[in-house]
């Protein structure tokens, strides 16, 4: 190791101080002279005594002793020098005569350094000295760096020790350093066999680890164990312990020397991150990897057994509402109880798996069974081992019933349901991917069939959701394809037999199959791809004003139906802009109409945008009225320009008196807000009559005309509404104008 | 046989390399001290004819045992060494002749440091 200079000892006094004992004058005077010569700092001391009282107040590098003295010699002076504190380790020389081996071995029973022959060669005793200081100095640093390591070990909670095989030489069995103790819990001074640490190991670990001990030993293989110690009543740690072999020069094992390290935190850091990663942070259950995990284990297990196992997707219903009108804490707490009674429908287990089942036994795979978070709403139940289908359907009971009771969430009450998708191992399917796939379809099944149920997969469900992937496949590409087509319905006064508008009605034409609006609209309302095709719908109703403008003199409205999602964009009102500006038609060519439903849904968000368009001049009517639950106060303040009677009042006029009831109010009241009516689905002459009596003129239906191609509107108003050809004119008492020009006979 | 030197010219060319200039007296000051040692030993040695103190005799020998080989009175200091074993090993039927020796190479070798001093 290598030390910073401010840290670095080599630089020790320059001159060695050193303390020179000699009774005789003439011994201690020349080798002081000798010493002083070589560079050594002296300072002389004629006794023991007087050398002792000196080192009560001065410390030297080194100390020089002769060993005959008269009153207190070297040897007892060494030994009084050992017992002062700080001289435990001071380097002493001790000066001997030659052949004089008893002084030579007492020397180092009192403790001396070493001992040198007393000779006028100074030199020698010069290189002695200078020997003993570097030795003292290295042990010294020996001392430093024990100090640091223990520090370090203390730090890490980690100790050494060493572990002699019984029948070896100096077999002293198990040595633990002072830091290893403390590992164990015991003292710097206490003596610790292997039978003892065993024994704080608790039972079925402690049998393990004995086994794996003998192991180690047989083929003297390095030993790396994780093991928990009971160190008392409430304390129980995890030691790693870590050791290698030792050869002798026989090659044959004869002990291990290691270290013995705390490692709990580290492990319970360990667990933790491992909990984190495989469960779900808010509810605690087994999250999607852990779940995918433990799936793909159940299967593995389910063929080799050749058994079944099921996979429940459960979803709940209309969670989004709940997290929107209460909140997402709200949401969260609702999710956690939820998590809790599904919890109870399977034998859940909490364990962390990850490592091998085939060291768990045969009935293992019970242990993967679990209810586990997907995410969101989403939860999964693993049966890792179904008699049958049956069996998946009880759990799936289970699961609905234990949604039955309320769930007290946000200070109310709360009724959750869920919808349960049942997919079968191998039946339908063999990998986790394939029964996740399948339980999810089998689960949509239960949503569009009204939710709060379960179903079991099967491929019919599949072929369905492919059908509506392929179509929303092909949705998407059928604008740019051209696939897309108006048809317009005329909107008919039959007070004078006159066209007033139109409403434009999307087709799209597929192949050869004119796919009806009921078929694809709905879709492209759940996929936001009503957004582009309204707006292309109100291009193209532009485009056609424009057409009929200069064929006929159109300068009625083209009416498109809008979902009340565009009336949020911020661009509705520049779209409608640029659309009529591209077409040099008027603005008030295009008229909007949103359901009463949609628009009551939304009001607060559609109504800004009404106001603008209303100020620029394109018209709102409403659609279905009488359907939806419209404000009164409302309606009277929205920029509204007609209400469009539904179909349904209209089919019944004539047959229930309360049809006709319900039609008489919405005129009356179109009336008093000074709206214009219309009656939409007009089928028959009685309809047409009633409504005509009740005072609304303007209307569409088959009756006049179903939705036809644009050309079409053309030749029906050439050959039909302008000679006054068909019953319902004649039935109004109009007469027929075969002579009627076209086109100026329409404005007539 | 010709007797040795009592002084051997080595070892006080050694001394004196301790101090070439002589400007610090040395060999002087640890001549003056050696013959302090001699001094003492005589009176020890006559002391312990009579009283036959072995133990003071030992160390009184040991001392002057390697203050004379300092010296270069390798004769005496060989002597000294010789009673000193003779008393640690209890040899004491040869201790008598090698007192006697030691006692006249004690005065040959203090003729010769007399002979060195100044007065």
């Amino acid at each position: 190791m290598t030390l910073p200079s401010s840290f670095d000892t080599h630089g020790a006094p320059e001159r060695a101080r050193v303390l020179l004992v000699d009774d005789d004058e003439v011994n201690l005077m020349l080798t002081a002279l000798a010493l002083r010569e070589r560079g050594f700092d002296i300072t002389e001391s004629a006794s023991g005594e007087q050398a002792l009282t000196l080192l009560s107040h001065w410390v030297p590098d080194v100390v020089v002793l002769d060993a005959m003295m008269p009153g207190l010699n070297g040897f007892d002076t060494c030994l009084a020098l050992r017992q002062q504190a700080g001289f435990e380790n001071m380097p002493v020389l001790m000066l001997t005569g030659l052949d004089d081996e008893a002084s030579i071995t007492r020397a180092y029973q009192v403790g001396a350094t070493d001992f040198f022959v007393k000779s006028p060669q100074w030199s020698l005793l010069a290189g002695r000295l200078r020997y003993l200081l570097r030795a003292s100095h290295t042990r010294l640093e020996l001392e430093r760096s024990k100090a640091k390591l223990a520090r370090a070990q203390d730090l890490a909670r980690m100790g050494s020790f060493d572990w002699r095989l019984p029948g070896e030489p100096g077999a002293g069995g198990l040595t633990l350093a002072s830091e290893g103790l403390r590992v164990f819990g015991f003292g710097p001074h206490d003596s610790v066999s292997l039978r003892q640490l065993l024994r704080l190991v608790p039972m079925p670990e402690r049998r393990g680890m004995v086994r794996m001990l003998h192991d180690v030993l047989a083929h003297a293989l390095v030993l790396a164990i994780d093991v928990p110690v009971h160190m008392s009543e409430s304390r129980q740690r995890i030691i790693h312990i870590e050791a290698e072999p030792e050869f002798n020069e026989h090659g044959a094992n004869v002990g291990y020397t290691g270290i013995v390290q705390d490692v709990t935190d580290r492990r319970v850091a360990e667990d933790r991150i491992r909990h984190l990663a495989n469960f779900d942070a808010l509810t605690g259950l087994p999250n999607r990897r852990q779940l995918i995990w433990r799936s793909e284990r159940a299967l593995a297990h389910a063929q080799r057994m050749g058994h079944e196992a099921a996979l429940l997707l459960i979803d709940l219903d209309r969670f989004k509402v709940i997290n929107d009108t209460l909140g997402h804490a709200s949401g969260d707490e609702l999710l956690v109880e939820v998590s809790r009674r599904l919890r109870g429908c399977v034998r859940h287990s909490d364990q962390v798996l990850d490592g091998s089942l085939d060291t768990m036994g045969a009935r293992s795979h019970r242990s993967l069974e679990a209810v586990g978070r997907l995410g969101g709403d989403e939860f999964i139940a693993l049966l890792p081992e179904v008699a049958d289908v049956g069996d998946a359907e009880r759990v799936s009971q289970r699961v609905l019933d234990a949604m039955r009771e309320p769930i007290f969430v946000g200070g109310q009450e709360c009724f959750v349901t869920a919808s349960v998708g049942i997919a079968l191992y191998p039946r339908d399917g063999t990998t986790v991917v394939d029964l996740l796939r399948n339980s999810d379809v089998a689960m949509y099944s239960v949503k569009a069939s009204g939710r709060n149920s379960s179903a079991v997969y099967s491929p019919m469900l599949s072929g369905q959701g492919r059908e509506k992937l392929e179509l929303e496949s092909a949705l998407h590409k059928a604008i740019e394809r051209d696939e897309l087509v108006l048809h317009y319905q005329p909107k008919v006064d039959v007070r004078g037999a006159r066209m007033v508008g139109a409403e434009a009605l999307m087709r799209w034409r597929r192949g050869d199959v004119l796919v009806p609006p009921a078929d694809f609209i709905p879709l492209a309302e759940e996929t936001g791809l009503i957004v582009p095709l309204s707006e292309w719908a109100l291009r193209e109703s532009a485009r056609q004003a424009r057409i009929w403008g200069d064929s006929f003199g159109f300068s009625d409205s083209i009416a498109v139906n809008m979902p009340n999602r565009l009336f949020e964009r911020s661009d509705l009102v520049e779209h409608i802009h640029q659309c009529v500006t591209q077409y040099g038609v008027p603005h008030r060519a295009i008229q909007l109409e949103i359901t009463e439903t949609g628009l009551m849904k939304d009001l607060h968000n559609v109504i800004p945008a009404l106001h603008r368009l209303n100020e620029i001049g394109v018209e709102i009517s409403i659609d279905d009225f009488g359907t939806g639950y419209s404000s009164l106060a409302y309606l009277t303040t929205l920029p509204i320009s007609e209400l469009k009677i539904d179909r349904s009042f209209v089919r019944d006029l004539g047959v229930t008196p309360q049809s006709s009831a319900v039609v008489t109010a919405i005129i009356a009241l179109a009336r008093s807000l000074g709206l214009r009516v219309i009656a939409e689905g007009v089928e028959n002459l009685r309809q047409m009559e009633v409504l005509r009596r009740l005072g609304c003129g303007v209307m569409q239906g088959f009756l006049f005309c179903k939705a036809i191609p644009p050309d079409e509107v053309e030749r029906w108003l050439q050959q039909t509404l302008l000679p006054r050809k068909a019953p319902w004119m004649a039935h109004e008492g109009l007469e027929p104008r075969p002579d009627a020009k076209w086109p100026e006979g329409l404005r007539g | 046989m010709a007797l040795a030197p009592a002084l051997d010219a080595s070892a006080l060319c050694r001394l004196r390399q301790l101090d070439p200039t002589g400007q610090r007296g040395l060999l002087q000051r640890v001549l003056s001290a050696y013959r302090i040692s001699l001094q003492r030993m005589r009176r020890q040695i006559d002391a312990a004819n009579t009283e036959l103190d072995n133990n003071e005799l030992r160390m009184g020998v040991h001392i002057l045992k390697s203050s004379s080989a300092s010296v270069g009175a390798l004769g005496l200091s060989k002597l000294c060494a010789a009673v000193e074993a003779a008393i640690r090993d209890d040899q004491m039927q040869a201790l008598p002749a090698l007192i006697r020796q030691t006692r006249d190479e004690l005065d040959r070798v203090d003729e010769a440091v007399c002979g060195l001093m100044p007065n």
